[in-house]
């Protein structure tokens, strides 16, 4: 719907898009010149003033980028990891948090502040812990092991909680249960439509983490047929110095897919925008 | 099944009575619905934790024998005047990072929320196009860009007749580096949270202001804020816990050893390092524990601050 | 209700069913000491990219009946899985490189890996420079950690242009004559920088880290003392890097970043202490500058950077086929067309006097030839005890350096610091 009266050229609007096309020059460029260096060569990282233009390199250094890694294979590997994991974390943390936001029960509080503070734990202690944990389980070398410990985490039940907390009334609750509904049908019926966006934001977070993750992965997948994209394009690393421009055009390649995930989850988003939010 | 629900005039004006039989049930499903993110973190979260306060107790270097030393690694820590450096670089870069970055994310998904915005899938894809470039790329870019000899950024401010800044080498330089670093990795990701915070809030509102002649400020300040509240609240505790275990850009920018007067130690790449370079596990198990207490200690704090200024009705 | 049992069930059947979807996707392989179905030997091993040794392992595979699994993983990482898989007990391979930095640290504790010295290494042991066969051995000398593979002995890499600039000569075997004693090397940086306004070297702290190594001892004696503070070697290697700050001969570049490697293509820097492997780096780095570089040898002997070992963690339950393996992976000749293949500087003398290496030339250092100049550099190497604690004592001393050519401390404010530094650490 249009602003009724107001000009395109107004000096807000104007301003408006100034400060977004900024924005997104400023987010972009990096990226940009990820690329610029991908299809140059290394030398062109060092070359001072620096390389603006794209070169013609880029399919030279993407070829090198398979023949060191199982490129594609790693990328398989990936998109499974992180849709079975995105999968899981919607559903478990969505249930858990209408738990946490709809339903009374004992300790409910107190649960939810135990929640909360298992996220000011500093993690990386626990690599080696956590490893000891999957070795005894077998699951070394086995994506079981990156998959199992993601399938729901405390900052998607928290967001979930904010979330439904905010955009469902109670009294939409308390009509579901007058119709005898039962409360898992509240939760799939009542609850889950009007949080789609919210829905479709956690799972694009949840995506690009665990596509973006290499710590607990890397100390846990060895073998390169179970790589993910992350630890196989970090084997592009060599022992003392680097090929810069073979590794930023296998990041390059490597970001692509999850363009496209951002994309189709976008789509769900306007969805959700056009559906009406809760009046 | 329709998921028509109606709100039928036999609903009871005041507090709708809860069965007995609704209560159990919403005990049994309150219990059920949350027990796999516990039952999870029960087996992969709980030890852990007890084994890194173990250790915490002890001198291990990982591939040794552990030595009992109680206390010790916490006394230690106290007198140790590279972890009060990190703690301050910590706090440092929280400030410079986290609260500008927020405020920009809520208005630019102001702005993108907006009716009239052209090329909306356009701009939202280009502002969380930062948190999807891999973090390697970013180490490399981000290094040329603030090269002291060479580096971009102060190719531009010579321009302005300003002498190259050594970035890396001074305390605040490098603080404003990774605090750039990091704005540009996470803005996005918070204005896509705060995106889907505004979907929430019934367009007919806004309708209703602008016909009332509220300007778009004004709406913003009085109605948008208070609506989101909970979700302010909720970005602020996160980027408090994250804030405060910033790890990726300064390990990046400053090297594993935060810099030669560690000017880019943050407390959770001293932990790394003392853990994987030095293999000191049990100091490096002591900071983690502090380090947990003070995020603990912080996030309550910031949380009362939050809940005291805005209160939507 | 019905519709309440099924919609629990569902839930119930859903958590099932991503459980086994994630269990039935990929089995489990396991870390070592395998058996393969044929009942041959199953060898893991864990390498980084670059190493060059791929195919020489998978043809001793071959021709001996075994089977060889290579896990690739960056640098890095596979020292740290490794420590991570020694602590938990699992998972380590049947054979993992290691590099100088990482075995270091495994030398404090022994007792993961097999001691070589019981599988028959010493009658390898003459093969090898005995600087580098010390370097993987415990300080008493009782245990063998791993065999040598490459190393990176360091020569002296210098701008032709500048010295011409500077009225020096530039040929190689003079410049040699020139630059006999570190003192020699600083009056000529002093020329430099008069005549040409270049720095002389790169970083300081490269400077140090060479001369350091050239006396009898570093930073342990015999008997595993720190002997950091009152070490003569030491205190020269500090102060001839401060002589290089005060002077300004030193360029601001951290080795490494993306400056010191435009720095290398201009010139920034007269020298570069650079050991053999960092050519291949130059060349990639820095190609416009091919044929402005040369090599000659460094003053008051060599010093080395880098260099890796083989090594057969305790948990493997193949120890004699793994030594077997690595013997002859390590033995002269295999490096040898290791050397030829990919470049990697051998650690065995035997073969230094080799046509491959006494004819290897380098276009891009204006043909010097290299590999005689390096093999040079090998054998002035010096033995020196390194102790656990030797590249963190290092790094400290090195940040110290950095303080002050940054300008944020004194040397002697920074070396006090430094020794604090190191009391706190050594202590934990």
């Amino acid at each position: 719907m249009r602003d009724v009266g107001v000009k395109w050229y107004n000096p807000s609007r104007i301003i408006t898009y100034l400060l977004l096309i900024l924005m997104t020059f400023l987010s972009v460029f990096p990226f940009y010149w990820m690329f610029v260096i991908g299809s140059n060569d290394t030398s062109a990282i060092n070359k001072f003033p620096p390389a603006m233009i794209p070169g013609t390199n880029f399919f030279v250094n993407a070829q090198k980028v398979f023949d060191n890694i199982e490129f594609f294979r790693a990328i398989m590997n990936s998109i499974v990891v992180s849709s079975l994991i995105t999968l899981s974390v919607l559903f478990f943390c969505s249930i858990a948090g209408f738990a946490f936001a709809k339903l009374e029960f004992k300790f409910r509080n107190g649960l939810f502040v135990f929640l909360l503070a298992t996220m000011m734990v500093p993690s990386q202690l626990g690599l080696i812990p956590s490893y000891m944990i999957i070795s005894k389980l077998g699951w070394i070398n086995s994506l079981n092991a990156v998959i199992v410990p993601a399938m729901v985490n405390a900052f998607g039940v928290f967001w979930m909680r904010q979330y439904i907390s905010a955009t469902i009334p109670n009294e939409l609750m308390d009509a579901g249960r007058m119709d005898g509904a039962s409360n898992f049908r509240l939760y799939w019926n009542v609850v889950l439509p009007p949080i789609r966006p919210a829905l479709a934001t956690l799972g694009l977070i949840t995506f690009m983490n665990v596509w973006n993750d290499f710590l607990w992965p890397l100390v846990v997948l060895k073998d390169r047929s179970v790589h993910t994209i992350q630890i196989a394009l970090r084997t592009l690393n060599g022992a003392y110095y680097q090929d810069f421009a073979m590794i930023l055009a296998g990041t390059f390649m490597a970001t692509l897919p999850i363009l496209v995930v951002f994309l189709i989850f976008s789509k769900q988003f306007i969805a959700g925008l056009t559906e009406g939010s809760v009046k | 099944m329709s998921a028509k629900v109606e709100l039928k005039s036999r609903q009871d004006l005041g507090v709708t009575k809860k069965t007995l039989k609704q209560t159990t049930r919403d005990h049994i499903s309150g219990y059920l619905y949350i027990s796999p993110f516990f039952i999870l973190f029960g087996i992969f979260g709980v030890f852990p934790i007890i084994f890194t306060a173990y250790i915490s107790f002890h001198k291990w270097n990982i591939l040794g024998a552990k030595e009992f030393i109680g206390f010790k690694n916490y006394q230690m820590l106290f007198t140790d005047p590279i972890f009060w450096k990190a703690l301050g670089n910590t706090f440092s870069i929280w400030i410079i990072s986290t609260l500008p970055q927020l405020f920009m994310a809520l208005i630019f998904a102001f702005i993108l929320n907006q009716a009239f915005l052209k090329g909306r899938e356009f701009f939202r894809l280009a502002v969380f196009l930062p948190n999807i470039t891999s973090v390697v790329a970013v180490a490399i870019i981000f290094g040329a860009i603030f090269g002291q000899q060479y580096g971009i950024l102060n190719y531009l401010l010579s321009f302005f007749g300003i002498d190259p800044i050594n970035w890396r080498a001074s305390v605040i330089g490098t603080h404003v580096s990774i605090a750039a670093m990091v704005m540009w990795r996470w803005t996005g990701y918070n204005t896509i949270i705060y995106l889907a915070a505004l979907q929430s809030i019934p367009k007919d509102l806004y309708e209703a202001a602008t016909i009332d002649g509220a300007s778009k400020a004004q709406q913003f300040f009085h109605i948008t804020i208070p609506m989101i509240r909970p979700m302010i609240i909720f970005t602020v505790i996160l980027s408090t816990i994250g804030g405060m275990q910033i790890f990726a850009e300064p390990l990046m920018f400053s090297g594993a050893g935060g810099g030669a007067i560690k000017q880019g130690l943050t407390m959770t790449l001293y932990l790394y390092e003392e853990a994987f370079t030095r293999n000191s596990f049990g100091y490096a198990s002591a900071i983690a524990w502090v380090l947990f207490l003070i995020i603990v200690g912080f996030s309550l704090i910031n949380l009362f601050i939050t809940k005291r200024i805005k209160s939507a009705e | 209700m019905k519709k309440f049992r099924f919609h629990k069930m569902l839930l119930i059947l859903m958590s099932a069913l991503l459980l086994f979807a994630a269990v039935g996707c990929s089995g489990s392989k396991e870390s070592s000491g395998g058996t393969s179905k044929d009942g041959k030997v199953k060898l893991t091993i864990w390498l980084w990219p670059g190493m060059g040794i791929e195919d020489q392992i998978k043809e001793y595979a071959a021709e001996n009946n075994i089977e060889v699994d290579i896990q690739l993983a960056e640098f890095g990482d596979v020292h740290n899985n490794l420590t991570t898989a020694l602590a938990a007990g699992s998972g380590a391979p049947d054979i993992s490189a290691v590099e100088v930095k990482g075995i270091d640290k495994m030398k404090g504790s022994p007792e993961h890996f097999h001691n070589l010295l019981d599988l028959g290494a010493d009658e390898v042991a003459g093969d090898y420079l005995d600087w580098k066969w010390r370097q993987s051995m415990t300080p008493d000398g009782k245990h063998l950690l791993g065999l040598p593979t490459d190393i990176g002995p360091q020569a002296m890499a210098y701008r032709i242009d500048l010295f011409e600039e500077a009225g020096l000569p530039t040929d190689r075997e003079e410049v040699a004559k020139l630059i006999q004693t570190w003192d020699d090397y600083i009056k000529v940086g002093e020329q430099i920088k008069a005549k040409t306004g270049k720095a002389m070297i790169d970083s300081p702290g490269g400077l140090y880290s060479v001369v350091e190594g050239q006396g009898s001892e570093k930073y342990f004696d015999k008997d595993g003392n720190v002997i950091v503070k009152d070490n003569p070697q030491i205190k020269k290697a500090y102060e001839l890097a401060n002589t290089l700050i005060e002077k300004g001969l030193a360029s601001p570049f951290n080795q490494w970043s993306p400056e010191w490697g435009t720095g290398m293509t201009n010139g920034d820097f007269a020298t570069l202490l650079a050991p053999a492997w960092m050519m291949g780096f130059m060349m990639s780095n820095a190609p416009d500058a091919a044929g402005k570089w040369d090599i000659t040898l460094l003053p008051e002997g060599s010093g080395n950077w880098g260099g890796s070992f083989m090594t057969i963690p305790k948990e493997s339950k193949h120890p004699e086929e793994a030594y077997k393996l690595i013997k002859w992976l390590t033995s002269p000749e295999q490096q040898l067309v290791t050397f030829q293949k990919n470049g990697n500087f051998p650690s065995t003398p035997g073969i230094f006097d080799s046509e491959d290496i006494q004819n290897f030339t380098s276009e891009y250092f204006n043909n010097a030839p290299v590999g005689k100049i390096y093999a040079e550099a090998a054998t002035q190497v010096k033995e020196i005890i390194e102790g656990p604690e030797s590249i963190q004592i290092e790094g400290i001393i090195g940040d110290a350096i950095t303080r002050v050519r940054d300008g944020q401390a004194n040397k002697e404010d920074s070396w006090k610091t430094a020794m604090e530094q190191l009391d706190r650490e050594l202590s934990r």
